[in-house]
Protein backbone atom coordinates (compact mmCIF):
# COMPACT_ATOMS: atom_id res chain seq x y z
CA UNK A 1 0.00 0.00 0.00
CA UNK A 2 1.27 3.39 -0.98
CA UNK A 3 -0.73 5.51 1.87
CA UNK A 4 -2.78 3.88 5.03
CA UNK A 5 -5.02 5.98 7.03
CA UNK A 6 -5.93 3.82 10.09
CA UNK A 7 -8.81 4.62 12.41
CA UNK A 8 -8.14 8.49 11.78
CA UNK A 9 -9.79 11.06 13.81
CA UNK A 10 -10.06 14.64 14.28
CA UNK A 11 -12.55 16.23 16.50
CA UNK A 12 -12.77 20.12 16.41
CA UNK A 13 -14.08 21.90 19.77
CA UNK A 14 -17.28 23.96 19.39
CA UNK A 15 -17.10 27.19 21.52
CA UNK A 16 -19.44 27.25 24.34
CA UNK A 17 -21.58 29.98 26.18
CA UNK A 18 -24.04 30.52 28.46
CA UNK A 19 -24.39 28.23 31.31
CA UNK A 20 -23.32 24.75 29.79
CA UNK A 21 -19.46 24.88 30.80
CA UNK A 22 -18.69 21.00 29.11
CA UNK A 23 -16.72 21.09 26.19
CA UNK A 24 -18.61 19.69 23.11
CA UNK A 25 -16.73 18.54 19.98
CA UNK A 26 -17.62 18.51 16.08
CA UNK A 27 -16.39 15.09 14.73
CA UNK A 28 -14.62 15.66 11.82
CA UNK A 29 -13.70 12.56 10.87
CA UNK A 30 -14.70 9.67 12.38
CA UNK A 31 -12.68 6.46 12.67
CA UNK A 32 -11.88 6.32 9.28
CA UNK A 33 -9.66 3.88 7.76
CA UNK A 34 -8.64 3.95 3.80
CA UNK A 35 -5.66 2.31 1.68
CA UNK A 36 -4.51 3.46 -1.90
CA UNK A 37 -2.45 1.26 -3.69
CA UNK A 38 0.20 2.45 -5.85
CA UNK A 39 -1.53 3.20 -9.60
CA UNK A 40 -4.76 2.91 -7.75
CA UNK A 41 -6.82 6.51 -7.41
CA UNK A 42 -8.77 6.27 -4.71
CA UNK A 43 -11.75 9.04 -4.56
CA UNK A 44 -13.27 10.23 -1.68
CA UNK A 45 -16.74 11.57 -2.12
CA UNK A 46 -19.38 13.55 -0.11
CA UNK A 47 -21.10 16.44 0.75
CA UNK A 48 -19.57 19.71 2.25
CA UNK A 49 -19.03 19.73 5.59
CA UNK A 50 -18.93 15.36 5.88
CA UNK A 51 -14.90 16.25 6.63
CA UNK A 52 -13.14 15.01 3.34
CA UNK A 53 -11.34 17.64 3.34
CA UNK A 54 -10.43 17.73 6.55
CA UNK A 55 -9.24 13.78 5.89
CA UNK A 56 -7.11 14.36 2.89
CA UNK A 57 -5.25 17.53 5.14
CA UNK A 58 -4.45 15.14 7.64
CA UNK A 59 -3.08 12.82 5.04
CA UNK A 60 -0.53 15.32 4.67
CA UNK A 61 -0.12 16.02 7.85
CA UNK A 62 -0.91 19.74 7.33
CA UNK A 63 -2.95 19.51 10.52
CA UNK A 64 -2.55 17.15 13.18
CA UNK A 65 -4.84 13.82 13.72
CA UNK A 66 -6.34 13.54 17.23
CA UNK A 67 -5.72 9.78 16.70
CA UNK A 68 -4.96 6.94 14.33
CA UNK A 69 -1.97 6.31 12.06
CA UNK A 70 -0.98 7.95 8.67
CA UNK A 71 1.37 5.10 6.95
CA UNK A 72 3.03 5.99 4.06
CA UNK A 73 5.17 3.48 1.62
CA UNK A 74 5.49 0.98 5.13
CA UNK A 75 6.50 3.96 7.10
CA UNK A 76 4.59 5.27 9.93
CA UNK A 77 4.87 8.82 9.66
CA UNK A 78 2.06 10.47 12.22
CA UNK A 79 4.46 10.72 14.70
CA UNK A 80 7.59 11.51 13.43
CA UNK A 81 8.38 15.74 14.28
CA UNK A 82 7.67 18.35 11.86
CA UNK A 83 10.99 18.70 11.13
CA UNK A 84 11.72 15.53 9.38
CA UNK A 85 8.40 16.37 6.78
CA UNK A 86 9.82 17.52 4.50
CA UNK A 87 11.47 14.26 3.12
CA UNK A 88 7.30 12.87 3.19
CA UNK A 89 6.20 15.85 1.45
CA UNK A 90 8.27 15.51 -1.79
CA UNK A 91 6.32 12.38 -2.10
CA UNK A 92 3.09 13.43 -1.22
CA UNK A 93 1.43 16.64 -2.70
CA UNK A 94 -1.49 18.80 -2.37
CA UNK A 95 -3.94 20.46 -5.72
CA UNK A 96 -6.42 22.73 -4.03
CA UNK A 97 -9.74 24.04 -4.72
CA UNK A 98 -9.63 27.05 -5.71
CA UNK A 99 -6.33 28.10 -8.21
CA UNK A 100 -7.79 32.08 -7.48
CA UNK A 101 -6.17 31.71 -3.83
CA UNK A 102 -3.86 28.65 -4.05
CA UNK A 103 -1.36 30.90 -6.11
CA UNK A 104 0.71 33.85 -4.98
CA UNK A 105 -0.94 37.01 -6.70
CA UNK A 106 2.35 38.24 -6.35
CA UNK A 107 5.14 35.58 -7.67
CA UNK A 108 4.97 34.99 -11.44
CA UNK A 109 4.80 31.94 -12.96
CA UNK A 110 8.87 30.84 -12.60
CA UNK A 111 8.78 32.08 -8.78
CA UNK A 112 6.23 29.84 -8.14
CA UNK A 113 7.55 26.66 -9.81
CA UNK A 114 11.31 27.77 -8.29
CA UNK A 115 9.78 28.48 -4.75
CA UNK A 116 8.78 24.83 -5.18
CA UNK A 117 11.81 23.39 -6.45
CA UNK A 118 14.01 25.32 -3.34
CA UNK A 119 11.99 23.80 -0.88
CA UNK A 120 14.42 20.41 -0.66
CA UNK A 121 18.00 21.81 -1.35
CA UNK A 122 20.02 19.93 -3.81
CA UNK A 123 17.03 18.98 -6.14
CA UNK A 124 18.02 21.24 -8.67
CA UNK A 125 21.23 22.70 -7.95
CA UNK A 126 21.86 24.80 -11.20
CA UNK A 127 20.20 27.87 -13.04
CA UNK A 128 19.82 24.94 -16.17
CA UNK A 129 18.64 22.30 -14.34
CA UNK A 130 15.65 24.65 -12.83
CA UNK A 131 15.01 26.08 -16.60
CA UNK A 132 14.82 22.93 -18.04
CA UNK A 133 12.81 21.11 -15.41
CA UNK A 134 10.42 24.12 -15.71
CA UNK A 135 9.96 23.63 -19.18
CA UNK A 136 9.48 19.93 -19.06
CA UNK A 137 6.40 20.75 -16.53
CA UNK A 138 4.86 23.25 -18.37
CA UNK A 139 4.82 21.17 -21.84
CA UNK A 140 3.72 18.20 -19.75
CA UNK A 141 0.53 20.25 -18.19
CA UNK A 142 -0.27 21.94 -21.63
CA UNK A 143 1.27 25.17 -21.17
CA UNK A 144 2.67 26.04 -24.18
CA UNK A 145 2.53 29.93 -24.59
CA UNK A 146 6.53 31.54 -24.96
CA UNK A 147 6.38 33.86 -22.67
CA UNK A 148 4.68 32.32 -19.65
CA UNK A 149 7.43 31.75 -17.17
CA UNK A 150 7.40 35.56 -16.51
CA UNK A 151 3.11 36.08 -16.45
CA UNK A 152 1.29 36.47 -13.21
CA UNK A 153 -1.34 34.15 -11.94
CA UNK A 154 -4.03 37.12 -12.74
CA UNK A 155 -3.04 36.86 -16.43
CA UNK A 156 -4.81 32.97 -16.18
CA UNK A 157 -7.98 31.45 -16.79
CA UNK A 158 -8.86 29.13 -13.97
CA UNK A 159 -8.01 26.41 -16.12
CA UNK A 160 -4.70 27.68 -16.79
CA UNK A 161 -4.16 28.29 -13.06
CA UNK A 162 -5.05 25.23 -11.83
CA UNK A 163 -2.61 23.66 -15.02
CA UNK A 164 0.45 26.00 -12.95
CA UNK A 165 -1.08 24.47 -9.60
CA UNK A 166 -0.33 20.93 -10.91
CA UNK A 167 2.82 21.73 -12.40
CA UNK A 168 3.88 22.99 -8.70
CA UNK A 169 2.73 20.07 -6.97
CA UNK A 170 4.90 18.24 -9.77
CA UNK A 171 8.30 19.75 -9.12
CA UNK A 172 9.45 17.09 -7.10
CA UNK A 173 8.41 14.11 -8.78
CA UNK A 174 5.78 12.83 -5.81
CA UNK A 175 4.13 9.53 -5.75
CA UNK A 176 0.61 10.66 -4.45
CA UNK A 177 -1.28 13.66 -5.24
CA UNK A 178 -3.85 14.67 -3.25
CA UNK A 179 -6.81 16.69 -5.53
CA UNK A 180 -9.15 18.31 -3.32
CA UNK A 181 -12.14 19.70 -5.52
CA UNK A 182 -9.30 20.45 -8.44
CA UNK A 183 -12.08 20.54 -10.88
CA UNK A 184 -15.14 22.18 -9.30
CA UNK A 185 -14.62 25.57 -9.59
CA UNK A 186 -14.18 25.35 -13.75
CA UNK A 187 -16.86 24.53 -16.04
CA UNK A 188 -17.25 21.21 -17.49
CA UNK A 189 -15.53 21.05 -21.07
CA UNK A 190 -12.46 22.64 -18.92
CA UNK A 191 -13.50 19.97 -16.11
CA UNK A 192 -13.07 17.32 -18.96
CA UNK A 193 -9.99 18.73 -20.14
CA UNK A 194 -8.12 18.97 -16.71
CA UNK A 195 -9.55 14.84 -15.94
CA UNK A 196 -8.03 14.06 -19.32
CA UNK A 197 -4.41 15.79 -18.74
CA UNK A 198 -4.23 14.39 -15.13
CA UNK A 199 -5.17 10.67 -16.67
CA UNK A 200 -2.21 11.40 -18.92
CA UNK A 201 0.30 12.74 -16.13
CA UNK A 202 -0.35 9.53 -14.38
CA UNK A 203 0.96 7.40 -17.38
CA UNK A 204 4.06 9.95 -17.79
CA UNK A 205 4.89 10.45 -14.03
CA UNK A 206 3.57 6.79 -12.40
CA UNK A 207 1.22 8.98 -10.46
CA UNK A 208 -1.49 8.10 -7.52
CA UNK A 209 -4.46 10.35 -7.15
CA UNK A 210 -6.44 10.67 -3.96
CA UNK A 211 -9.51 12.82 -5.11
CA UNK A 212 -11.66 14.25 -2.88
CA UNK A 213 -14.70 15.88 -4.32
CA UNK A 214 -18.51 16.41 -3.74
CA UNK A 215 -19.63 14.77 -7.43
CA UNK A 216 -19.49 11.65 -8.52
CA UNK A 217 -19.53 12.45 -12.27
CA UNK A 218 -16.51 13.70 -12.26
CA UNK A 219 -14.30 11.58 -10.50
CA UNK A 220 -16.28 8.79 -12.35
CA UNK A 221 -13.53 8.14 -15.25
CA UNK A 222 -10.43 8.70 -13.16
CA UNK A 223 -11.34 6.75 -9.94
CA UNK A 224 -10.51 2.35 -9.32
CA UNK A 225 -11.61 2.76 -5.89
CA UNK A 226 -14.60 5.15 -4.23
CA UNK A 227 -15.29 5.95 -0.82
CA UNK A 228 -18.56 7.98 0.08
CA UNK A 229 -18.16 10.00 3.40
CA UNK A 230 -20.93 10.74 5.54
CA UNK A 231 -20.82 13.23 8.88
CA UNK A 232 -17.23 11.95 9.55
CA UNK A 233 -17.62 8.33 8.46
CA UNK A 234 -17.28 6.27 5.82
CA UNK A 235 -20.78 4.46 4.72
CA UNK A 236 -19.60 3.15 1.19
CA UNK A 237 -16.23 1.65 -0.47
CA UNK A 238 -16.14 -0.15 -3.48
CA UNK A 239 -14.83 -0.14 -6.98
CA UNK A 240 -15.93 2.87 -9.32
CA UNK A 241 -17.94 0.49 -11.08
CA UNK A 242 -19.28 -1.14 -8.57
CA UNK A 243 -21.01 1.98 -7.02
CA UNK A 244 -22.36 3.20 -10.46
CA UNK A 245 -24.03 -0.42 -10.74
CA UNK A 246 -24.84 -0.97 -7.55
CA UNK A 247 -25.12 1.67 -4.67
CA UNK A 248 -25.94 0.08 -1.53
CA UNK A 249 -26.26 2.56 1.01
CA UNK A 250 -29.10 5.57 0.87
CA UNK A 251 -26.10 8.22 1.05
CA UNK A 252 -24.50 6.82 -2.25
CA UNK A 253 -27.52 6.49 -3.92
CA UNK A 254 -28.68 10.03 -2.82
CA UNK A 255 -25.71 11.21 -4.35
CA UNK A 256 -25.75 9.34 -7.38
CA UNK A 257 -29.28 10.84 -7.92
CA UNK A 258 -27.63 14.22 -7.59
CA UNK A 259 -25.30 13.77 -9.78
CA UNK A 260 -26.42 11.74 -12.66
CA UNK A 261 -29.96 12.54 -12.25
CA UNK A 262 -29.91 15.70 -10.75
CA UNK A 263 -32.99 15.11 -8.50
CA UNK A 264 -32.75 15.40 -5.04
CA UNK A 265 -34.04 12.51 -2.98
CA UNK A 266 -36.03 13.94 0.40
CA UNK A 267 -34.55 12.41 3.83
CA UNK A 268 -36.47 14.43 5.86
CA UNK A 269 -34.08 14.89 8.60
CA UNK A 270 -31.28 13.40 7.03
CA UNK A 271 -29.69 9.38 7.24
CA UNK A 272 -29.14 8.31 10.53
CA UNK A 273 -26.38 6.49 11.35
CA UNK A 274 -25.57 4.08 14.47
CA UNK A 275 -22.54 5.23 17.23
CA UNK A 276 -21.20 1.66 16.86
CA UNK A 277 -22.12 0.80 13.23
CA UNK A 278 -19.43 -0.80 11.50
CA UNK A 279 -18.20 -1.35 7.22
CA UNK A 280 -19.61 -4.99 6.37
CA UNK A 281 -18.32 -6.67 3.19
CA UNK A 282 -20.79 -7.38 0.44
CA UNK A 283 -18.10 -9.16 -1.29
CA UNK A 284 -15.97 -7.84 -4.42
CA UNK A 285 -14.42 -5.16 -2.11
CA UNK A 286 -17.61 -3.61 -1.85
CA UNK A 287 -17.89 -2.89 1.96
CA UNK A 288 -21.13 -0.62 3.62
CA UNK A 289 -21.68 0.77 6.85
CA UNK A 290 -24.18 -1.16 8.60
CA UNK A 291 -25.48 -0.82 11.99
CA UNK B 1 -49.01 32.56 -29.96
CA UNK B 2 -48.58 34.92 -27.03
CA UNK B 3 -45.46 37.47 -27.40
CA UNK B 4 -42.30 35.86 -25.24
CA UNK B 5 -42.07 37.89 -22.12
CA UNK B 6 -38.40 38.69 -22.68
CA UNK B 7 -37.05 38.97 -25.92
CA UNK B 8 -33.68 40.20 -27.00
CA UNK B 9 -32.96 40.94 -30.81
CA UNK B 10 -29.42 41.70 -31.91
CA UNK B 11 -28.18 42.60 -28.85
CA UNK B 12 -24.35 43.56 -28.94
CA UNK B 13 -22.11 44.51 -26.08
CA UNK B 14 -18.75 45.53 -26.27
CA UNK B 15 -16.11 46.75 -24.22
CA UNK B 16 -14.12 49.82 -24.34
CA UNK B 17 -11.28 49.45 -22.53
CA UNK B 18 -7.28 50.40 -23.63
CA UNK B 19 -7.53 50.80 -27.63
CA UNK B 20 -10.14 49.28 -29.58
CA UNK B 21 -13.48 47.85 -28.77
CA UNK B 22 -13.69 44.45 -28.12
CA UNK B 23 -17.06 42.51 -29.00
CA UNK B 24 -18.36 40.34 -26.12
CA UNK B 25 -22.11 39.44 -27.26
CA UNK B 26 -22.48 39.11 -30.72
CA UNK B 27 -25.96 40.17 -32.28
CA UNK B 28 -27.35 37.87 -30.18
CA UNK B 29 -31.32 36.72 -30.39
CA UNK B 30 -33.29 35.23 -27.45
CA UNK B 31 -36.95 34.59 -26.46
CA UNK B 32 -37.71 33.98 -22.96
CA UNK B 33 -41.99 32.54 -23.25
CA UNK B 34 -43.75 33.36 -20.55
CA UNK B 35 -44.34 30.30 -17.51
CA UNK B 36 -41.50 28.62 -18.73
CA UNK B 37 -37.52 27.98 -18.23
CA UNK B 38 -35.12 29.18 -20.81
CA UNK B 39 -31.47 28.17 -20.45
CA UNK B 40 -28.87 30.29 -21.40
CA UNK B 41 -25.41 27.74 -21.41
CA UNK B 42 -21.58 28.22 -22.23
CA UNK B 43 -18.34 28.26 -21.29
CA UNK B 44 -16.93 30.33 -18.93
CA UNK B 45 -16.08 33.47 -20.83
CA UNK B 46 -18.90 32.79 -23.33
CA UNK B 47 -20.88 35.84 -22.38
CA UNK B 48 -23.88 34.59 -20.89
CA UNK B 49 -23.95 36.76 -17.89
CA UNK B 50 -22.87 39.76 -19.64
CA UNK B 51 -26.35 38.76 -21.33
CA UNK B 52 -28.07 38.23 -18.01
CA UNK B 53 -26.52 41.41 -16.96
CA UNK B 54 -27.62 43.81 -19.70
CA UNK B 55 -31.02 42.54 -19.79
CA UNK B 56 -30.97 44.50 -16.07
CA UNK B 57 -28.59 47.09 -16.66
CA UNK B 58 -26.23 46.34 -14.26
CA UNK B 59 -23.13 45.72 -16.73
CA UNK B 60 -19.90 46.80 -15.01
CA UNK B 61 -18.15 49.92 -16.04
CA UNK B 62 -16.59 49.59 -19.25
CA UNK B 63 -19.34 47.13 -21.01
CA UNK B 64 -22.27 48.75 -22.99
CA UNK B 65 -25.13 47.61 -24.57
CA UNK B 66 -24.31 48.97 -28.15
CA UNK B 67 -27.00 48.14 -30.25
CA UNK B 68 -30.33 45.98 -29.80
CA UNK B 69 -33.73 45.52 -28.41
CA UNK B 70 -34.40 44.51 -24.85
CA UNK B 71 -38.20 44.29 -24.62
CA UNK B 72 -39.80 42.90 -21.30
CA UNK B 73 -43.69 42.24 -21.48
CA UNK B 74 -43.67 45.12 -24.48
CA UNK B 75 -41.83 47.32 -23.13
CA UNK B 76 -38.18 48.54 -24.75
CA UNK B 77 -36.01 48.31 -21.71
CA UNK B 78 -33.00 50.02 -24.22
CA UNK B 79 -34.73 53.27 -23.69
CA UNK B 80 -36.83 53.47 -20.34
CA UNK B 81 -35.13 56.44 -17.99
CA UNK B 82 -33.24 54.87 -14.41
CA UNK B 83 -36.16 55.32 -12.18
CA UNK B 84 -38.56 52.97 -14.27
CA UNK B 85 -35.78 50.75 -14.32
CA UNK B 86 -34.83 50.42 -10.74
CA UNK B 87 -39.01 49.92 -10.37
CA UNK B 88 -38.41 46.90 -12.86
CA UNK B 89 -35.50 45.99 -10.92
CA UNK B 90 -37.55 43.23 -7.65
CA UNK B 91 -40.33 43.88 -9.03
CA UNK B 92 -40.50 42.34 -12.26
CA UNK B 93 -37.58 41.22 -12.94
CA UNK B 94 -35.14 39.97 -10.64
CA UNK B 95 -31.86 38.17 -10.20
CA UNK B 96 -30.35 34.99 -8.45
CA UNK B 97 -26.72 35.63 -8.92
CA UNK B 98 -23.89 32.97 -8.40
CA UNK B 99 -22.01 33.70 -4.84
CA UNK B 100 -24.46 34.51 -2.54
CA UNK B 101 -21.45 35.26 0.08
CA UNK B 102 -20.72 37.98 -2.60
CA UNK B 103 -23.99 39.11 -3.54
CA UNK B 104 -25.49 39.49 0.32
CA UNK B 105 -24.07 41.79 2.72
CA UNK B 106 -21.92 40.77 5.23
CA UNK B 107 -23.19 43.82 7.71
CA UNK B 108 -26.96 42.89 7.79
CA UNK B 109 -28.82 40.06 8.89
CA UNK B 110 -30.38 38.32 6.15
CA UNK B 111 -34.58 39.33 7.38
CA UNK B 112 -33.33 43.02 6.62
CA UNK B 113 -32.07 42.39 3.60
CA UNK B 114 -35.00 40.94 2.39
CA UNK B 115 -37.45 43.35 4.10
CA UNK B 116 -35.63 45.80 1.92
CA UNK B 117 -37.21 44.88 -1.38
CA UNK B 118 -40.74 44.45 0.14
CA UNK B 119 -39.80 48.15 1.06
CA UNK B 120 -38.88 49.27 -2.11
CA UNK B 121 -41.81 47.66 -4.06
CA UNK B 122 -44.80 46.72 -1.47
CA UNK B 123 -46.87 49.27 0.73
CA UNK B 124 -46.78 46.75 3.67
CA UNK B 125 -46.08 47.99 7.18
CA UNK B 126 -44.14 47.20 9.05
CA UNK B 127 -45.98 44.50 10.89
CA UNK B 128 -47.49 43.29 7.59
CA UNK B 129 -43.20 43.03 6.65
CA UNK B 130 -42.30 41.09 9.05
CA UNK B 131 -44.80 38.77 8.46
CA UNK B 132 -44.35 38.86 4.71
CA UNK B 133 -40.36 37.40 5.31
CA UNK B 134 -41.43 34.89 7.67
CA UNK B 135 -43.44 33.05 4.41
CA UNK B 136 -40.98 33.93 1.70
CA UNK B 137 -38.33 31.97 3.95
CA UNK B 138 -40.94 29.57 4.78
CA UNK B 139 -41.95 29.11 0.95
CA UNK B 140 -38.03 28.67 0.04
CA UNK B 141 -37.48 25.61 2.41
CA UNK B 142 -35.57 28.10 5.14
CA UNK B 143 -35.90 25.94 8.31
CA UNK B 144 -36.90 28.30 11.81
CA UNK B 145 -37.34 31.12 9.84
CA UNK B 146 -38.08 33.58 12.93
CA UNK B 147 -34.26 32.61 14.22
CA UNK B 148 -32.63 32.37 10.67
CA UNK B 149 -33.80 36.11 9.60
CA UNK B 150 -31.79 37.72 12.65
CA UNK B 151 -28.76 36.00 11.40
CA UNK B 152 -26.08 36.92 9.08
CA UNK B 153 -24.76 35.55 6.00
CA UNK B 154 -21.49 34.38 7.40
CA UNK B 155 -23.55 32.44 10.17
CA UNK B 156 -25.29 30.27 7.14
CA UNK B 157 -24.50 27.53 5.04
CA UNK B 158 -23.55 28.14 1.34
CA UNK B 159 -26.95 26.81 0.87
CA UNK B 160 -28.97 28.31 3.02
CA UNK B 161 -27.65 31.65 1.43
CA UNK B 162 -28.66 30.65 -1.66
CA UNK B 163 -32.27 30.51 -0.32
CA UNK B 164 -31.88 33.21 1.21
CA UNK B 165 -31.18 35.45 -1.94
CA UNK B 166 -34.06 33.18 -3.47
CA UNK B 167 -36.26 34.71 -0.86
CA UNK B 168 -34.79 38.01 -1.97
CA UNK B 169 -35.56 37.76 -5.14
CA UNK B 170 -39.33 36.21 -5.01
CA UNK B 171 -40.39 38.74 -2.47
CA UNK B 172 -41.45 41.80 -5.00
CA UNK B 173 -43.42 39.30 -6.62
CA UNK B 174 -41.86 39.05 -10.23
CA UNK B 175 -42.58 37.76 -13.49
CA UNK B 176 -39.12 36.59 -14.47
CA UNK B 177 -36.19 35.60 -12.55
CA UNK B 178 -33.03 35.54 -14.19
CA UNK B 179 -30.60 33.21 -12.33
CA UNK B 180 -26.79 32.93 -12.77
CA UNK B 181 -25.03 29.97 -11.91
CA UNK B 182 -27.49 29.76 -8.69
CA UNK B 183 -26.13 26.57 -8.11
CA UNK B 184 -22.50 26.63 -9.05
CA UNK B 185 -21.18 27.43 -5.99
CA UNK B 186 -22.99 24.45 -3.93
CA UNK B 187 -22.23 20.72 -3.64
CA UNK B 188 -24.58 18.25 -5.96
CA UNK B 189 -26.68 17.06 -3.48
CA UNK B 190 -27.73 20.80 -2.62
CA UNK B 191 -27.86 21.41 -6.12
CA UNK B 192 -30.21 18.91 -6.79
CA UNK B 193 -31.98 20.51 -3.48
CA UNK B 194 -32.06 23.87 -5.30
CA UNK B 195 -33.57 23.16 -8.61
CA UNK B 196 -36.27 20.97 -7.33
CA UNK B 197 -37.15 24.33 -5.41
CA UNK B 198 -36.99 26.31 -8.42
CA UNK B 199 -39.47 24.04 -10.28
CA UNK B 200 -41.96 24.49 -7.41
CA UNK B 201 -41.47 27.96 -7.24
CA UNK B 202 -41.94 27.96 -10.87
CA UNK B 203 -45.47 26.24 -10.64
CA UNK B 204 -46.71 28.08 -7.47
CA UNK B 205 -45.91 31.86 -8.44
CA UNK B 206 -46.29 30.97 -12.41
CA UNK B 207 -42.58 32.57 -12.83
CA UNK B 208 -40.77 32.62 -15.80
CA UNK B 209 -36.96 31.54 -15.51
CA UNK B 210 -33.72 32.69 -17.29
CA UNK B 211 -31.28 30.15 -16.49
CA UNK B 212 -27.89 30.85 -17.17
CA UNK B 213 -25.45 27.63 -16.44
CA UNK B 214 -22.77 25.62 -18.10
CA UNK B 215 -24.42 22.51 -17.04
CA UNK B 216 -26.36 20.44 -19.23
CA UNK B 217 -27.35 18.37 -17.12
CA UNK B 218 -29.09 21.14 -14.86
CA UNK B 219 -30.17 22.36 -18.79
CA UNK B 220 -31.95 18.89 -19.47
CA UNK B 221 -33.71 18.63 -16.25
CA UNK B 222 -35.29 22.29 -15.69
CA UNK B 223 -35.57 23.96 -18.80
CA UNK B 224 -38.16 23.88 -21.55
CA UNK B 225 -35.83 25.40 -24.26
CA UNK B 226 -32.09 26.56 -24.44
CA UNK B 227 -29.55 28.47 -26.10
CA UNK B 228 -26.01 27.31 -26.16
CA UNK B 229 -23.16 30.09 -26.28
CA UNK B 230 -19.69 30.16 -27.23
CA UNK B 231 -17.20 33.53 -27.83
CA UNK B 232 -20.78 35.75 -27.73
CA UNK B 233 -22.54 34.29 -29.99
CA UNK B 234 -25.46 31.54 -29.75
CA UNK B 235 -24.60 28.71 -31.82
CA UNK B 236 -27.23 26.81 -31.59
CA UNK B 237 -30.93 27.08 -29.73
CA UNK B 238 -34.12 25.33 -29.63
CA UNK B 239 -36.35 22.60 -27.60
CA UNK B 240 -34.40 21.37 -24.83
CA UNK B 241 -35.21 17.71 -26.04
CA UNK B 242 -34.60 18.29 -30.02
CA UNK B 243 -31.23 20.16 -28.93
CA UNK B 244 -30.03 17.38 -26.38
CA UNK B 245 -31.13 14.71 -28.52
CA UNK B 246 -29.52 15.62 -31.61
CA UNK B 247 -27.09 18.74 -31.13
CA UNK B 248 -26.04 19.46 -34.33
CA UNK B 249 -23.18 22.29 -33.80
CA UNK B 250 -19.93 20.51 -32.52
CA UNK B 251 -19.60 22.54 -29.42
CA UNK B 252 -22.79 21.41 -28.15
CA UNK B 253 -21.99 17.77 -28.84
CA UNK B 254 -18.53 18.79 -26.84
CA UNK B 255 -20.75 20.12 -24.34
CA UNK B 256 -22.93 16.84 -24.02
CA UNK B 257 -19.59 14.62 -24.16
CA UNK B 258 -18.65 16.70 -20.62
CA UNK B 259 -21.24 15.49 -19.35
CA UNK B 260 -21.10 11.73 -19.89
CA UNK B 261 -17.22 11.68 -18.82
Amino acid sequence: MLLELKNIKKFFPIKHGGTDKRQRFVRAVDDVSLDIASGENLSLVGESGCGKTTLGRIALRLIPADGGSIVFNGEDISRIPNRYLKEYRKNMQMVFQDPYSSLDPRFTVRHILREAMTLTMNAYPTEDAQRDRMAELLEAVGLRQPDILSRYPHEFSGGERQRIAIARALVLNPRLLILDEAVSSLDVIIQQQLINLLADLQQRYHLTYFFISHNLRVVKKISRKIAVMYQGKIVEAAPAEEIFRNPLHPYTKELLAAAIDYKAIPHGRGIQMAPKARLVDQGQGHFVLEG
Amino acid sequence: MNPPLLSLKNLTVTVSGTGREKVLVDRIALDVPAFSITALVGGSGSGKTTVGLSILRLLPLGLRVKEGEIVFNQEQLFHVPPERMRQLRGKEISMVFQEPLQALNPVFCVGYQIEEVLRCHTSLNRRQRQQRILELMDQVGLPDPSRISRSYPHQLSGGMRQRVMIAQAIAGGPRLIIADEPTSSLDVTLQARIMELFLKLKEELRLSILLITHDLGMVARMADSVAVMREGKIVEAGKTKDVLEGPQHPYTCQLREAMEG
